[in-house]
């Protein structure tokens, strides 16, 4: 029988088109619509590249020329150089080729454009501002202690490059942007939590003639209710596992190598979701569009707070007010994936865990006591 | 006028998800351009957590001087975890301990090992503070070498190194104005609108039952279908009317010039076409909820696509190839065009090339809605 009510449970769940359509369709479209619009921004934008730079020579300037070679060398080049007149380095810089002409007159001086970007002119503005500095700093050292510019000028060509310790955090990509996809095999999971609301609805014969057939029949109301949850959690974890691997697979993200528990968080995503669900569909009389708003709150509200549409607003709402991602099912599930992709150890992970076994049970006992034991006198 | 009050009854019942995606809309402008950093040039300011472990005079004058010239954050360097999540946040771009015996090497001209940090990997903000720190402390190795004391070394370095380079900007260097942002927006937020007010209402309106009441009423077919068209073009002029009035509130500056003239053409032309495939989704589809999905699929399809959610010079030249088949793609461009913004100068020619493909989308559109329209009535006389 129990195997009877989960087959029945499953083809219900599979041909609620709507439903699988917000839990798998709508999160496969905007996982490739975000894969299309920051696929390639982290490349494009955080990675460094050299500075494509045009220099304009009017005064020969033997020594910062040198300087510019020196930085336009080796696997760790800072700039490309473009040595070319002041008509030429005006087009380039129009047509967005390079992010700044380098003047070399009596004094070096940048000129940009609306379309530079900042933080490349900065860098180059430091090298020149480096260049001009030192040119002071010998004039004084020249002026208060002469017998010592020679070892001054020898200091310059001190190797620095061995100033900077790195202490690397971890090994992981440190692509910002995959948080967005984290949030959004959260969210797709989470929108499972309308399959847990339409069991608990249709197990209450006062809200739906289903149940009011259910309540009935011979059939053991408990059994009944745990096939149907069976069924409405096995078709939440297929759907986030297609989803997970779509977005490793097809999109290509990176996602670390540890897809097992990936999948097996997803399991525990798609238990809770489901309990949620079932929690809310159980509470009263509350008509099935006011329960349903209120999941889509939790969903997508939730989603927000944990950075579905706008990034790092976990980690701001963490800063101000922690307990609200320690209770946010959608902040849990997206620390989860985030904390297997980032660090080397499961400590955050399992923190994570906790947080959904919690609302888990906290959902499924509500549930329980909400729907046990009830008796119409007529329906 | 039975049939063009009834259409404002229905939008009456659906005013809440308009309302909706009002509010998503005003809060995403207000959120992009008041929190978000212009476009103009100005040296980049990181964010930076330092720790100083060396704590001497010159150590001191160093997270002094990455004051001045970057915002110093609060971290915990004992927690590891903490400091990951907040690089991976961008809560701060780098974490820096100066060691113990800063000032010691520095005063005996060693320069190994100087400092520690933690940051992302080869970034632009990774090669920018190093750069500045590899400057300084060459600067002060140089001071200390010409016989100056370290302190004074780097006191001295502190204040050449902050001056900044002489930089000019060949064409004024103006950042977008505000109205572009707003009306950026509308790429996504207008044909989502024009979905939920519309199609409900034309959904209602050609319903097979209500129809059939129509047909054996007073009304005549011809009548009843002036006055839905007569609705509908009065619903749709009136949100446009209301998004171009707040916009003159919003940046009149813009507004009342003749970029202003030209971005209210431009978000004219592209209101017509969201209305047309509002017409079309309403025509197509059976039910309200298969609508929700078409306005969210379609309306985050283009926002995503045609560089309304993400400047289209930061996307791939092979997304923005699948975006030139779409309006909105169309329509950014040319507002770009008449903002000069992002990369784009302002060109007539370029202008009106954009219009003239988001016309072409109007015919096209139009086309598809009087064969659907056809196909329908073939159908219903079989």
């Amino acid at each position: 029988m129990f195997f009877h009510k989960y087959k029945y449970g499953l083809l219900q769940t599979i041909r609620n088109k709507e439903l699988t359509f917000w839990a798998l369709g709508f999160t496969i479209i905007l996982g490739t619509l975000f894969y299309a619009a920051f696929g390639n921004v982290y490349e494009n934008d955080d990675i460094f590249e050299a500075i494509p730079v045009a220099v304009v020579e009017n005064v020969g300037d033997d020594g910062f020329m040198q300087l510019l070679t020196e930085l336009s060398q080796g696997e760790d080049k800072m700039l490309v150089v473009n040595k070319t007149d002041r008509e030429k380095a005006e087009e380039l810089l129009g047509n967005g080729d390079v992010e700044a002409i380098i003047t070399v007159d009596e004094s070096i001086a940048l000129s940009i454009n609306s379309t530079s970007d900042s933080i490349s002119v900065s860098i180059v503005g430091s090298i020149v501002n480096e260049y001009n500095t030192k040119s002071a700093l010998f004039e004084e050292i020249a002026k208060t202690n002469p017998e010592k510019l020679p070892q001054a000028i020898e200091a310059m060509n001190v190797n620095i490059d061995n100033v900077i310790k790195e202490h690397k955090l971890t090994d992981a990509p440190m692509n910002p942007y995959t948080d967005y996809f984290y949030n959004l095999i959260a969210m797709g999971i989470l929108f499972g939590s309308t399959f847990g609301m339409t069991i608990a609805i249709n197990s209450q014969g006062n809200l739906s003639a289903i149940a009011a057939r259910k309540c009935v029949s011979p059939a053991k109301k408990s059994m009944s209710a745990i096939a149907d949850i069976l069924a409405a959690v096995t078709i939440v974890f297929a759907c986030s596992v297609i989803t997970i691997l779509y977005v490793k697979y097809v999109l290509g993200v990176e996602l670390g190598d540890r897809l097992g528990m990936y999948i097996l968080t997803a399991l525990f995503g798609s238990i809770m979701s489901v309990s949620l669900g079932y929690a809310v569909g159980s509470v009263g009389s509350i008509g099935e569009k006011a329960k349903g708003a209120i999941l889509l709150t939790v969903t997508l509200l939730g989603g927000f707070l944990s950075g579905l549409m706008s990034h790092g607003m976990r980690q701001i709402v963490e800063s101000k007010v922690p307990f609200i991602n320690r209770v946010n099912p959608a902040a849990i599930l997206t620390d989860a994936f985030f904390s297997l992709t980032v660090y080397p150890h499961y400590d955050r992970y399992i923190r994570s865990i906790i947080g959904m076994a919690v609302i888990t049970v906290i959902c499924t006992v509500a549930g329980i006591i909400m729907t046990r034991r009830k008796k119409y006198a007529s329906l | 006028m039975q049939a063009f009050n009834l259409a404002f009854k229905i939008l009456k019942k659906n005013l809440g998800a308009v309302c909706m995606y009002f509010g998503i809309f005003f809060t995403m402008v207000i959120l992009m351009t008041k929190f978000n950093p212009t476009d103009a040039f100005t040296t980049t300011k990181l964010t930076i957590a330092v720790r100083d472990l060396d704590n001497t005079t010159a150590s001191q004058m160093l997270v002094e001087w990455i004051g001045e010239n970057h915002d110093v954050a609060e971290a915990d360097f004992d927690n590891e975890d903490e400091m990951l999540a907040s690089l991976y946040y961008k809560e701060y771009d780098y974490a820096i301990t100066i060691d113990k015996g800063f000032s010691e090497k520095l005063a005996n001209g060693e320069t190994d090992g100087l400092f520690t940090v933690s940051t992302s990997p080869v970034s632009y903000t990774t090669a920018f503070f190093d750069s500045q720190l590899s400057s300084f402390v060459s600067n002060v190795n140089c001071y200390v070498a010409g016989g100056f004391d370290v302190d004074e070394a780097v006191s001295k370095t502190a204040q050449s190194v902050t001056a900044a380079a002489d930089i000019n900007s060949l064409d004024g260097n103006e950042e977008s104005p505000d109205a572009f942002e707003y009306y950026r927006f509308l790429g996504f937020v207008l044909v989502v609108i024009m979905i939920s007010a519309l199609s409900a209402v034309l959904m209602t309106m050609f319903k097979k039952e209500v129809l059939a009441r129509t047909y054996c009423s007073t009304v005549s077919d011809t009548k009843y279908v002036m006055q839905v068209i007569l609705a509908c073009s009065v619903i749709a002029l009136g949100i446009w009317l209301f998004i171009v009035a707040v916009s003159m509130v919003f940046d009149p500056q813009t507004v009342f010039s003749r970029t202003g003239v030209l971005i209210i053409i431009n978000s004219f032309v592209y209101m017509i076409i969201t209305v047309e495939i509002s017409v079309v989704i309403a025509l197509l589809v059976k039910n309200r909820s298969a609508v929700d999905m078409c306005s969210n699929v379609i309306g985050l399809g283009m926002g995503f696509l045609c560089g309304v959610f993400v400047p289209s010079f930061m996307m791939d030249e092979s997304v923005l190839m699948v975006g030139k088949f779409l309006p909105a793609f169309w329509y950014n461009r040319a507002l770009e065009i008449a903002t000069s913004s992002y990369e784009q100068i302002y060109n007539a020619k370029d202008f009106a090339t954009c219009i003239g493909v988001q016309l072409l989308f109007i015919v096209t559109l139009m086309a598809a809605i009087l064969v659907v329209i056809r196909s329908k009535r073939q159908q219903k006389s079989l």
